[in-house]
């Protein structure tokens, strides 16, 4: 006999609440996650601390990046990031490579190469300013920031391809927030030795901040927030903090800037 | 930033509509399947009633019903680490319980509808970008008496 029945819904509808599972399994992952960035980048640092000159030559020699511009002007860079060495006490020499861009910038990259672009350049008042950016870099150098960036952008690389694979592109900027606040830490220790350099090979810290004052005209605090460099006003007030402390001379007129 | 805040904004979009649409659904399923509860559909070829048919009719019921980015999400998740996939669960169960009931809506009249089949169909498969969506199609052949 037949006898007509409605469907039993405890069969094959989930009781669990979606969200529960929601948290469940984010937080594995995330925790996951976190370990692994962490495991990573302490390893990175670890290794990044112990390469050695010839290594990281080696390893230079593999990648390569172009190189372009007048020689004049590297000529004249080369000269500054000469003085600035002698007190850097690096064990390679320094390169200075100069490009053609208008956006104002300057980075380190492996092997002892500092690029520094035209639009830069062109912001540029005295000897001064130039030399505290070579400095910046220099302590790039001295920091190994260059090589533990080059870590952590492997290990991003590693974990946003793991979350990729989960179609799961928000965990990315996640990590690249929280890579910010070492990367920004790693800028105002450069900044420290930057300076240092400065007063050392040129005997005084006049116009140590210049540039950044003039950069912080042209831009608004918010950018900063979970960016790889912390604000203008922060590393003003940091390098004239340091200045205070260590009684550097900011009395002394500062060099003019060659004009090539 | 911006991606966090699209994504953000994708999972609560998908999370609230796609859960208000769902029991929505669920609350239409159950009302509809109460109405046409007395109506015996059976997967077996031979109908109930030994009666002599007045007429057949193949009676068709299909459903297409897309996941949502909530879903989708959880669904990439539990993809890493393997365990049934709940979000999609009640989907599946949402269109198996459409598709029987369009057909059972088709067979307006019918005493009874035998050799019940169901069938899973895939165009969102095929098309390149997946968009993700569950087909089925339910048909079967409705006996007037």
């Amino acid at each position: 006999m037949y006898q007509a029945k409605l469907p039993d819904e405890s069969v094959n509808i989930p009781t669990t609440h979606p969200l529960v599972g929601l948290i469940k399994y984010t937080s594995i992952m995330g925790i996951f996650l976190i370990v692994l960035y962490f495991v990573l980048i302490l390893s990175i640092d670890i290794i990044a601390s112990n390469i050695t000159p010839v290594q990281e030559k080696k390893i230079a020699k593999t990648l390569s990046f172009d190189t372009m511009g007048d020689s004049k002007k590297s000529l004249y860079l080369e000269s500054i990031s000469k003085k600035i060495n002698k007190c850097a006490n690096l064990p390679y020499g320094v390169n200075i490579r100069y490009i053609k861009q208008k956006e104002p910038n300057a980075f380190a990259v492996m092997g002892g190469t500092i690029y520094v672009t035209s639009g830069l350049l062109d912001m540029l008042d005295s000897e001064n300013e130039l030399a505290f950016v070579v400095g910046h870099e220099v302590g790039h150098f001295k920091n190994k920031d260059h090589l533990k960036q080059m870590g952590y952008g492997f290990v991003l690389s590693i974990i946003s391809s793991i979350i990729s694979n989960g179609d799961d592109y928000s965990m990315q900027s996640l990590f690249g927030f929280a890579q910010s606040k070492y990367s920004q830490k790693a800028e105002f220790n450069a900044d420290k030795t930057g300076l240092d350099l400065l007063v050392c090979s040129y005997g005084n810290a006049s116009d140590a901040s210049k540039l950044f004052k003039k950069m912080d005209k042209d831009s608004s605090d918010w950018e900063y927030f979970g960016s790889s460099h912390p604000s203008f006003k922060d590393r003003i007030k940091s390098i004239e903090n340091r200045i205070k402390e260590n009684h550097y001379d900011i009395s002394t007129k500062p060099l003019p800037l060659k004009k090539i | 930033m911006g991606n966090l805040i699209t994504f953000l904004v994708l999972l609560v979009l998908g999370y609230v509509i796609g859960g208000y649409l769902e029991r929505r659904h669920y609350a239409s399923i159950r009302q509809r399947e109460g109405e046409i509860v007395s109506l015996p559909s059976i997967m077996l070829k031979k109908p109930i009633s030994s009666n002599e048919p007045s007429n057949y009719k193949l009676v068709t019921g299909n459903v297409v019903i897309s996941v949502d980015y909530f879903k989708k999400f959880m669904a990439s998740l539990v993809n890493l680490f393997g365990g049934s996939i709940e979000a999609y669960e009640t989907l599946l169960d949402r269109a198996r319980r459409e598709a029987i009931l369009r057909m059972k809506e088709d067979a307006k009249g019918a005493s009874e509808i035998v050799n019940i089949r169901l069938e899973t169909s895939s165009i969102s498969t095929n098309s390149q970008n997946s968009i993700g969506a569950i087909e089925i199609m339910a048909y079967g052949t409705a006996i007037y008496l």
